[in-house]
């Protein structure tokens, strides 16, 4: 205590202003100008700034070359297999007339080329012939949208009348130039396969340089195009070029700052003057700050006004990262001036700061390579129940039961996931009591959509027990059975009226359970993998009207009595009603707003939730589904599950960030439950009973009462040994660390506004885990450690005698 | 005269740790004890590592000492209100290298709690007085050390402090350099200026002060004027008289033989020497001159001696290494 005492007396007598005294920050002031000055005069400086200066005028030239192009793309062709088969039909005679035209013009080679593929057998692995065979026939197209013979009448006898077409026409194809000739081409193929090919809006984006072309045409919108801008390449410039060059030369040019203010000769005619120890060393450590903020307000404003002339990025967000970065230089900059001011030796201080530096470096890469398979991977991004057993699947693909007697999860079948797979389903098939599952991959855009077969798990307690032994011995509860495949691009699977129902590129499906047969495997394999059976009739039978299709982003939801499926689909709600055998359109409403955005779709019987992200939580009727109304209460972040709770218009929300929230469709309001995994949670399903699985903190998995606001129970799954490495040894050391790279979460918040980042560029499947940007925490956890060593620091000053 | 004495010093001590664990003990300043009034023109004389350094240091409160007291202008040495009114030129100054003389002085000014007129002012003026006029807009880091020793000379005057403390002023300087420095100092005198000096070149202190001390191994050895200081040290010196005598050298040592102590040196051609003879009285005074007149020398010249400043110094300082050993 005493000692305590005798510090503040310390801190107070060198820090204390004196009251009766004016000017009394002048001399602080005046070392901070000091030091702006001595930056300006540094010849090392200008040597940087030149350097700056070089990088911004290379990088000034590039931006976006924005032409009229109607060419084909690959991404263009919806249902390759649907064209494709189409298309040899029409050139077969098949079709009408404009079809059978577009065919008979097509190259030899490549009706050919459509020919063997159409008579492959489905899924024969040889990816490298289906992507060749697709490029020649967007080659081919391409080819076809120059040929000024290709519209007649006979051919497209409407078309002259269609508004997109009738001017061109009427000009006289003749007369038309190259570029009118392509659009009106691409709209005649637009209209023969509309069912096939997307619309086009003629607006091409290529990255350019000084107005020159590089590559082909950019295969993203130029709002897909900006972001990857913000996201990487700001980044990589941000990281690599300011957080890392520019702050190890800072480090390095300030390292003799404090050494050579304590020279005699220097040191003791400042220590002369009426001035305080404290206030001058830490005048001359913040002025030491001002070298590297010129350099990175320099860079930053020149990139800032560069990304807005050249990319119409004006995003502030640069300018507010430039006392973000300053503050990663501080950081080192404080052990550089503890150890200048005990060593007095600039080399020292360098040094010092590098073995830091590269601490810093060595356990955050620690950290950062452990936490995916301690904290990520293993998460829950789908709880479910069935059959009396609760089911979860992670984000590594693994698919769960939970095991009551070990009280731990268990593999459920045997894993046959390929990393980064993500399960679809299970799904209970109370009649026949099986549970179905498949699998979707995901690829740098998100969700690719599965393919592959449906897995069969027979549960029926006819089962041999034998079997089931085997299975437990071998590590996982169940043998799964390889059933028909799913249809191409599956992406959602739902329960729909004791089968399922299944949403895919090409429309919805439901399954027949009836069809359902169980392939039998071939006992030769290809590869090592074996190859099921192909069921001779599939048992998914679309229900979508002919023509329909869906486009990513899309989510579907079906109401309790399962007679409607709300569809959010790229922008769009859309309302399908069940008719006899199959849905119809009833309405479709478009969203304002981004069309791309992800968002996720629930409906009651009478209510409806449309959650886009960063949009606030729209309630609808279902009768009235444009008259959206905002649930104001509620947060903007990405959603990532949403579901009708059974009853009352209440739905609950589980958002990117862990918050589980519950929205009342009638009275709009939004309530955040304060229960065991708030803010943690990564998935949550509503139980038979009425209750709610809310599965959180990597481990966990509670069940919420939440019309009582209780917590029923909680399974908490044994840490793993990784889990406990990481827990116990990594993340402690971790914390008590110094973060500076942490910051980088700062710096992508502020240049993005958002909390949670998409691990891929543009994804479009809500469940994936993003990374949680906490932006905050980084900043006050290293300000205390500046503020501890700078206390250090100060303290040693002030009691040293020089 | 105020009756405050600028610098009051009281068996001030300042020790030092040292050894591994800090153990051991070394006494930088054993209890001195020094007064310097107003307006008197002071000199610290020791050898390298006698702590006038150290001295100085606590004075300005760059330490601290760790027994007895000390006071600048009535004021604890050390204190902000004390720093106020003192200038101080340090020894080796370090002026930053983008300093143009303008552009430090500006800075010291404002370390100062200057504001811009009185800096601009007072820099004009001391830029004259110290003769850097003309080239004050260059960069201090190409100057000659006499001329940095002259802008710190200016720094230090800036504010116009009640005392000023120069540490080895015109230490590494070449004649020149150190008759200009003197220069300022004795225009400093007539202005009044309390001036506190640390040299161990003795010819300056002699040229400039009105007192002196002298400090050997931490302790103050003597204070007072110079002319008192040798006086009171003559009298611990054995006293002798200097003899030119026209007579070769053996002559004049076959006369004194036996009866008087003396070193005579043959000068020119060796027709006539000096000698060095160690008279403590006055009778011994005459029977010397008796002694060389009645062996018919002629005796050319003959002074007392007087001990220089230099040989005062050495004395007190080989008296404390004695001392101290």
């Amino acid at each position: 205590m005493r000692l305590l005492k005798k510090l503040a007396r310390i801190v107070f007598r060198t820090t204390c202003f004196e009251p009766n005294r004016r000017n009394n920050m002048k001399p602080y002031i005046a070392i901070l100008i000091d030091s702006f000055n001595e930056a300006v005069a540094s010849r090392m400086l200008w040597i940087l700034f030149a350097a700056w200066t070089l990088i911004l005028v290379g990088i000034a030239p590039f931006g976006y070359v924005e032409e009229k192009t109607f060419e084909f793309r690959q991404q263009d062709l919806k249902d390759v297999n649907g064209f494709l088969k189409q298309l040899e039909a029409a050139r077969g005679g098949k079709g009408n007339a404009s079809q059978q035209r577009v065919a008979s013009m097509l190259p030899e080679e490549t009706a050919e080329a459509i020919k063997t593929y159409n008579s492959r057998k489905e899924d024969d692995g040889n990816r490298t012939a289906r992507r060749e065979t697709y490029r020649k026939v967007t080659d081919s197209l391409n080819e076809l949208l120059k040929k000024k013979e290709l519209y007649t009448e006979e051919a497209w006898p409407t078309a002259s009348k269609r508004s997109n077409m009738k001017d061109l026409i009427s000009q006289g194809t003749e007369t038309l130039n190259e570029a009118e000739t392509q659009e009106l081409n691409r709209r005649l193929l637009e209209s023969s396969f509309s069912s096939f090919i997307q619309p086009a809006n003629g607006d091409g984006l290529w990255l350019g340089y000084a107005g020159f072309k590089l590559f082909d045409q950019l295969p993203v919108t130029r709002r897909q195009a900006n972001q990857f801008v913000e996201i990487f390449a700001f980044s990589v410039i941000i990281k690599i070029g300011l957080g890392i060059i520019a702050i190890f030369v800072a480090v390095i040019i300030t390292s003799s700052l404090i050494p050579d203010m304590l020279q005699a000769g220097s040191l003791h005619l400042l220590l002369s003057k009426p001035i305080s120890r404290v206030l001058l060393f830490l005048s001359k450590f913040f002025g030491g700050s001002i070298f590297i903020l010129l350099n990175i307000t320099y860079l930053l404003v020149g990139l800032y006004f560069i990304a807005g002339w050249r990319f119409g990025i004006w995003n502030e967000g640069l300018l507010a990262i430039i006392p973000v970065i300053t503050f990663v230089f501080i950081i080192f900059f404080s052990v550089s001036a503890l150890a200048g001011i005990i060593w007095k030796n600039a080399i020292v201080s360098v040094v010092l700061t590098i073995i830091f530096w590269f601490m810093c470096l060595v356990v955050g890469g620690i950290r950062g390579g452990f936490q995916p398979w301690a904290e990520v991977l293993p998460q829950s991004i789908s709880v479910s129940e069935g059959n009396g057993e609760l089911f979860s699947s992670t984000e590594i693909g693994q698919f769960r039961v939970w095991n009551n007697e070990t009280k731990d999860w268990e593999e459920a079948v045997s894993s046959n996931f390929d990393p980064g797979q993500k399960l679809l389903g299970p799904i209970w098939l109370e009649e026949s009591k099986q549970l179905v599952f498949t699998k979707a991959g995901r690829g740098g855009m998100g969700l690719r959509g599965g393919g592959g077969a449906l897995s069969i798990i027979d549960l029926d307690d006819n089962v041999d027990q034998a079997e089931k032994d085997k299975a437990k011995n071998r590590g996982y509860r169940w043998d799964s059975e390889n059933g028909p495949d799913v249809p191409d691009g599956t992406r959602q699977v739902l329960p729909w009226k004791g089968t399922m129902l299944v949403l895919a590129e090409s429309g919805i499906f439901r399954l027949d359970p009836k069809k359902l047969e169980i392939a039998e495997s071939v006992p030769t394999s290809i590869l090592g993998f074996s190859i099921p059976k192909v069921a001779a009739v599939s048992p998914f039978e679309k229900v979508t009207p002919a023509g329909w299709s869906s486009e990513r982003p899309d989510f579907m939801s079906v109401t309790p009595d399962g007679n409607q499926v709300w569809l959010y689909r790229r922008g769009e709600l859309e309302q399908l009603v069940w008719g006899e055998k199959s849905f119809e359109s009833k309405q479709t409403v478009k969203l304002e707003g981004e069309k791309n955005a992800i968002g996720l779709v629930a409906v009651s019987a009478t209510k409806g939730i449309v959650i886009r992200e960063n949009e606030l939580p729209k309630a609808f009727d279902l009768d009235k589904a444009d008259a959206l109304q905002e649930v104001a209460g509620a947060k903007i972040e990405a959603p990532r599950q949403l579901w009708y709770l059974g009853e009352a218009e209440q739905f609950v929300v589980v958002y990117q960030d862990g918050e589980v929230g519950f929205i009342d469709a009638a009275t709009l309001k939004y309530t955040k439950p304060n229960l065991t995994g708030q803010g943690n949670a990564t998935a949550a399903s509503v139980t038979k009973d009425g209750n709610l699985w809310v599965a959180h903190s990597v481990r966990s998995t509670s069940k919420w009462d939440w019309k009582k606001s209780t917590v029923l129970e909680t399974k908490v799954a044994p840490r793993t040994t990784l889990q406990w490495f990481y827990d116990f040894i990594i993340n402690p050391i971790y914390i008590v660390n110094p973060k500076p790279r942490a910051l980088d979460q700062t710096t992508a918040y502020l240049l993005q506004g958002k909390n949670t980042l998409g691990i891929s560029l543009d994804t479009t499947d809500v469940e994936q885990s993003r990374d949680k940007i906490d932006p905050w925490t980084p900043l006050w956890t290293n300000a205390i450690f500046v503020a501890v060593i700078l206390s250090i620091s100060c303290i040693y000053f002030v009691r040293q005698e020089f | 005269m105020s009756a405050v004495p600028v610098i009051d010093v009281n068996g001030l001590q300042k020790s030092y740790s040292e050894g591994l664990f800090g153990t051991k003990q070394f006494k930088a300043l054993k209890g001195v004890t020094l007064r310097v009034e107003r307006g008197e023109v002071f000199g610290l004389l020791g050898p390298n590592g006698a702590g006038k350094t150290t001295l100085i240091k606590v004075l300005l409160g760059i330490i601290r000492g760790t027994g007895g007291t000390a006071q600048l202008l009535g004021l604890p040495a050390g204190s902000r209100a004390a720093r106020c009114r003192v200038g101080y030129l340090p020894e080796n100054l370090m002026v930053p290298r983008h300093h143009t003389a303008v552009g430090a002085l500006k800075f010291f000014g404002r370390l100062s709690r200057l504001d811009e007129a009185t800096i601009n002012r007072r820099s004009a003026e001391l830029l004259e007085l110290v003769g850097l006029k003309g080239r004050e807009k260059e960069l201090a880091r190409k100057y000659s050390k006499g001329m940095r020793q002259r802008l710190g000379l200016a720094q230090a005057l800036l504010h116009d402090p009640d005392l000023l403390i120069l540490d080895e002023p015109t230490d590494g300087l070449d004649p020149l350099g150190r008759s200009q420095i003197r220069q300022i100092l004795s225009h400093l005198r007539e202005q009044g200026k309390t001036i506190f000096l640390n040299s161990h070149i003795l010819q300056e202190v002699e040229l400039i002060c009105d007192r002196v001390a002298i400090m050997a191994k931490g302790q103050l050895r003597g204070a007072g004027r110079i002319q008192e200081l040798i006086s009171q040290f003559s009298q611990s010196m054995e006293a002798r008289i200097r003899l030119e005598i026209n007579a070769r050298q053996a002559s004049v040592e076959a006369a004194l033989a036996n009866e008087f102590k003396a070193v005579v040196i043959p000068l020119a051609d060796g027709s006539y020497c000096r000698a060095e003879v160690i008279t403590p009285d006055q009778a011994s005074i005459d029977r010397c001159i008796d002694r060389l007149r009645s062996h018919n020398l002629s005796i050319i010249r003959l002074d007392p001696h007087r001990p220089t400043l230099e040989q005062v110094f050495l004395s007190v300082v080989d008296d404390g290494v004695n001392a101290a050993t």
